[in-house]
């Protein structure tokens, strides 16, 4: 028997032990309702919502996807049902199913922070809180809160006051010192670090002369973006106190070992369920499959081991 | 709701610039029906990435396979083009639902633009074999742009409309929708959103037809998850095209 289980949360005061390291990344499985029709949603290491906001969004005009060479840019505009809807609708359905479940919360001011962590602080069957800061900051001009360690240290510090959950920072791969976001972020009482979300890009229609997506900007996904990810979570690993979520171009089983060994304790899938919904599931089959090849008994073992 | 890997039987250019592709049926597409789609993965190493969502154009019972009509627009179809008899290529479905409409209803105009006659082909035949009348009109940039006209059942009554008037007359499809305003009991089209805007704008003016339109979005997953398929109805209100739709009735999305 190979050990799967990971805890992701060891110094906070609630532990998040997940199954096995595979989660699928917010935005990539809306609220997981669409596939549990059809699979086996407690085999997974764990689900993550849709980015969720105080209000209910329509997103974005069309086309919100562009295919790229090996990726793909979205840019759906956090489209979602909102919170009041989320805790009516999805929550009782999730409370059915025994999957550690996390909801990703995104606000438009850190007070929003703070009152989306207070209305999912109560429910039982709510297991941690995956904090989108890859977004602007209205009130400090726009500018997003995760390119800011003092921000994004804010935005920590207000959701803490507001839940004893554990919470997962996700922050942006373009930021000028990775190294010293993680270190503010951790100070700050963050449990976890999702590394990352998507990389921002855009595409120009040559024969309109304009961008193709109908919002201009979009994040890259995919195969396309899996060695920068690989390379942030190295960095992010040799100062990181706290566990390490990888995401970000993670297709087979062999990218979930690969961003292990740089210092993930886990891995989120999301661009490869796209292409086969069984995605998330053959990859956790995958490392178990790797882990008996490789003689490891526990998947904790390769942790990190690549880092020097 | 499984990825599968099924045998290509037949795959040919049919006219001008559109292929017939015919593959092996599975148990689940056994069930499929007109106005469901596939993705069909055109490559297995991400180049290109994505599935393309199409139309099923056909299936064919007794002799156990479904066929996609395509035309050759970019890398994936390019590839699609390439492959023979024997080849293997995945496949997600059936996804989507139905074109809908009401089993009261006898006389159906069904009304197609460009490649957007893939899945009117096959609702057409299922029509005839419940006694409907069918009418479609057929829109075309040209003579050689116009599928097959004797591969559609023969009790189909067919009008084509050519762009420059070397096939049937000239001019856009849906100027012909008013001749038949009297006598439809329902509307599905299939084509770009521009003919739907059209068609709205005549069938609107006239008495409330229900008129379903096939619509098509860059999509990525085809299963509701990635949420790039929505197109926002008259209130603002995004549907998903892959889960609820891809029919949609005209004025529920232009009003």
């Amino acid at each position: 028997m190979v050990n799967l289980s990971i805890n992701l949360n060891k110094s906070g005061k609630q532990d998040l032990i997940l199954p096995n390291p595979v989660l699928v990344a917010s935005g990539t499985f809306s609220n997981a309702l669409e596939l549990s029709k059809y699979k086996d949603i407690d085999h997974l290491g764990g689900i993550i919502s849709k980015g969720t906001t105080i209000n209910a969004r329509s997103g974005n005009d069309s086309p919100r996807i562009i295919e790229t060479p090996s990726g793909l840019i979205n840019s759906i505009g956090f489209q979602n049902i909102g919170i009041n809807s989320f805790i009516r609708d999805i929550i009782p359905i999730w409370g059915k199913w025994k999957v550690p479940a996390i909801v990703n919360i995104m606000g438009n001011t850190i007070p929003e922070y703070g009152i989306l962590a207070k209305k999912l602080d109560k429910f039982n069957s709510i297991d941690a809180l995956e904090i989108n800061i890859s977004c602007p900051n209205v009130e400090a001009g726009g500018i997003e809160f995760g390119q800011d360690p003092k921000q994004a240290a804010n935005v920590i510090q207000e959701v803490k006051k507001h839940t004893e959950k554990p919470c997962i920072v996700k922050v942006s791969p373009i930021v000028s010192n990775i190294q010293e976001l993680t270190k503010a972020l951790q100070a700050n009482g963050a449990d976890a670090i999702t590394v990352s979300n998507t990389y921002p890009a855009m595409e120009i229609d040559i024969n309109k002369r304009k961008p193709t997506l109908g919002a201009k900007f979009g994040g890259l996904s995919g195969p396309a973006v899996k060695s920068m990810t690989i390379r942030n979570v190295y960095s992010v690993y040799q100062v990181a106190t706290i566990p390490i979520i990888a995401s970000g171009g993670i297709m087979h089983t062999e990218d979930a070992i690969e961003a292990m060994m740089a210092g993930a304790s886990a891995v989120q899938i999301g661009t490869a369920t796209y292409l086969d919904p069984d995605a998330p599931w053959n990859i956790i089959d995958g490392i178990e499959t790797w882990c008996k090849n490789n003689v490891i008994n526990d998947i904790n073992d390769i942790v990190g081991c690549a880092v020097e | 709701m499984k990825n599968v890997a099924l045998k290509v039987i037949e795959n040919n250019q049919i006219y001008k610039n559109t292929f017939l592709l015919k593959i092996e049926l599975n148990n689940s597409l056994t069930n499929a029906q007109p106005g469901q789609f596939i993705m069909i993965y055109t490559s297995l190493n991400f180049e290109p990435l994505l599935g393309r969502p199409m139309s099923i154009h056909r299936v064919n019972h007794d002799k156990k396979y479904f066929s996609i009509l395509y035309n050759v627009v970019g890398k994936g179809t390019k590839l699609l083009s390439n492959k023979i008899n024997g080849d293997i290529i995945n496949v997600l479905g059936p996804l989507g639902n139905a074109i809908p409409f009401k089993k009261e209803s006898m006389n159906f105009l069904l009304i197609a633009g460009g490649i957007g006659i893939a899945p009117l082909i096959w609702f057409a035949d299922k029509l005839i074999a419940s006694n409907k009348n069918v009418v479609m009109l057929i829109g075309a940039q040209n003579k050689d742009s116009v599928f097959p006209l004797n591969e559609i059942d023969q009790q189909v009554e067919i009008e084509v409309m050519t762009d420059d008037g070397s096939l049937g007359s000239k001019g856009l499809v849906t100027e012909k929708i008013k001749h038949y305003m009297e006598w439809v009991d329902e509307i599905s089209l299939c084509g770009p959103e521009g003919m739907f805007q059209s068609a709205n704008r005549i069938i609107g003016t006239s008495k409330q037809i229900p008129a379903y339109a096939l619509f098509e979005k860059e999509m990525a997953c085809g299963i509701g998850i990635c949420y790039g398929c929505a197109i926002k109805d008259k209130d603002g209100k995004p549907n998903l095209i892959c889960t609820k739709g891809p029919s949609f009735e005209l004025k529920k999305i232009y009003g």
